[in-house]
Order: C-alpha cells, then sequence, then structure tokens
C-alpha cells in the first residue's frame, strides 16, 4: 500500500486526506489505541471532570459571578 | 483534585506562563457541550516565556506527539528557539502550545481578546467567545464548524 506522511505517521493517502480535511489529529487517535480500554475510560473520565469544571467556572463568568 | 489538562493549565498559571487557552476547551467555557480530549494554549514565543514553558511542563514528562521515537520537551529543546507549534504529549493529556491563531494572529492579539477566569486557587485566560467564534470560522473544519453554531445558539439563549 502506498503511504504518505500524514502528522509525523505514514498513512495511505486515503487516511490522510481524512485527516485533513476532517481536522483529525492521528497522534491523539495513536495515543488512544495505544491505552488499555481501562486507561482509555480512566483518560475519558478525568478529561470529563476536568471538562466539567470549565464549565461551571464559564457558567459563572457568563452570569457575572 | 484537579485532573487531567487543569492540572496543567494550573500549573502554567502557577509560573507565570503567558498563556491563552483556545480550542475546544475555550469552547466549553463559553457554553459548548462538544467534548474535546486535547487542550490547545496560544503561547508568547519569546524566550523568557519558553524557559518557564518547559520548566513548568517538567513534571509533566513532555514529549513531542508527531516525532517516532518520542523526544523531550525540555528547556535545552525550548531555547533552541524557531517554533511555531509546540505539539506534545504529557502524563496529564494532549497539550497543543501555538504560536498564531488563523483569523486572529499571534498570542498578543489573542491576549487582548482574552477573558480572565477565577478557578478560586488560580485564574487562567481563555478566548472570548466573540474571538473563538472569529478563529473557527476562520480554520472552518466541519467541527470548528459545528462549534461555531453551538457558541452563537448558546449566544443567542442567554440573552432571551
Amino acid at each position: 500500500m502506498e503511504t504518505v506522511d500524514c502528522q509525523g505517521f505514514q498513512l495511505s493517502r486515503y487516511a490522510a486526506e481524512l485527516a485533513e480535511r476532517e481536522g483529525i489529529d492521528v497522534g491523539l487517535i495513536k495515543r488512544m489505541l495505544e491505552m488499555s480500554p481501562r486507561e482509555r475510560i480512566e483518560h475519558a473520565q478525568e478529561t470529563a471532570a476536568a471538562l466539567l469544571r470549565v464549565m461551571e467556572v464559564g457558567r459563572r463568568f457568563r452570569n457575572g459571578h | 483534585m484537579d485532573t487531567n489538562f487543569l492540572r496543567i493549565l494550573r500549573k502554567l498559571a502557577e509560573e507565570d506562563v503567558e498563556f491563552v487557552v483556545v480550542g475546544g476547551i475555550a469552547a466549553n467555557f463559553h457554553g459548548s457541550a462538544l467534548a474535546t480530549y486535547d487542550c490547545d494554549v496560544i503561547v508568547n514565543l519569546d524566550a523568557e516565556n519558553l524557559d518557564k514553558l518547559a520548566k513548568a511542563l517538567a513534571e509533566f514528562s513532555p514529549t513531542f506527539r508527531h516525532k517516532i521515537p518520542p523526544q523531550s520537551f525540555n528547556e535545552v529543546m525550548a531555547a533552541k528557539g524557531g517554533w511555531k507549534n509546540i505539539y506534545l504529549d504529557t502524563n496529564a493529556g494532549v497539550l497543543d502550545c501555538l504560536g498564531d491563531i488563523k483569523g486572529l494572529g499571534n498570542f498578543h492579539e489573542c491576549m487582548a481578546r482574552s477573558v480572565l477566569a477565577d478557578f478560586g486557587e488560580f485564574v487562567i485566560r481563555f478566548l472570548s467567545r466573540e474571538a473563538l467564534i472569529v478563529a473557527k470560522k476562520a480554520m472552518g473544519r466541519p467541527k470548528d464548524l459545528l462549534t461555531v453554531s453551538q457558541l452563537e445558539i448558546g449566544g443567542e439563549l442567554e440573552e432571551i
């Protein structure tokens, strides 16, 4: 299969064009694939907790507090 | 306790690194419900700030995300200069340190269009909603335009 460089990774032309068009971070996908299922879930939970706090501070900001 | 990318942002704030949160997390701050897994910040790319950045990130074991095999980002690397963007993987998640935002410009231009958010123990600057919409429209990818829709509709709903 012919491959091309995409964000430092060798991908098929189809996958590279898809990543470019959709703005997909290939390194992020690779990182997720390298994690165990448990690590992925834990990472998602930690991210969600951090996002929750950002959203809450944002809500207070918009309400002027 | 802070988790994930918030640990990094807190550390950057505590070490007086000049940065503004942009991208999906800034969109979340302004009310978007779209989940994101990476943290985008625009940083002042002058030598002093890059040195502070590298020192602040040291405890998170940062490596360049697009280099195989992984290569550490440290004070020596930071001092090399010539950076446009620094894409990192850390033990607290993915961190993209950008030098320029399409549609807005460099750190100083983004700083002028940022708002200050109080997290209690620390404060962080986020790109303003208006500036974020400009940047997302300039990027123009499907996910950016979806974020713009959420921010614009959310903004109108808040005025009702």
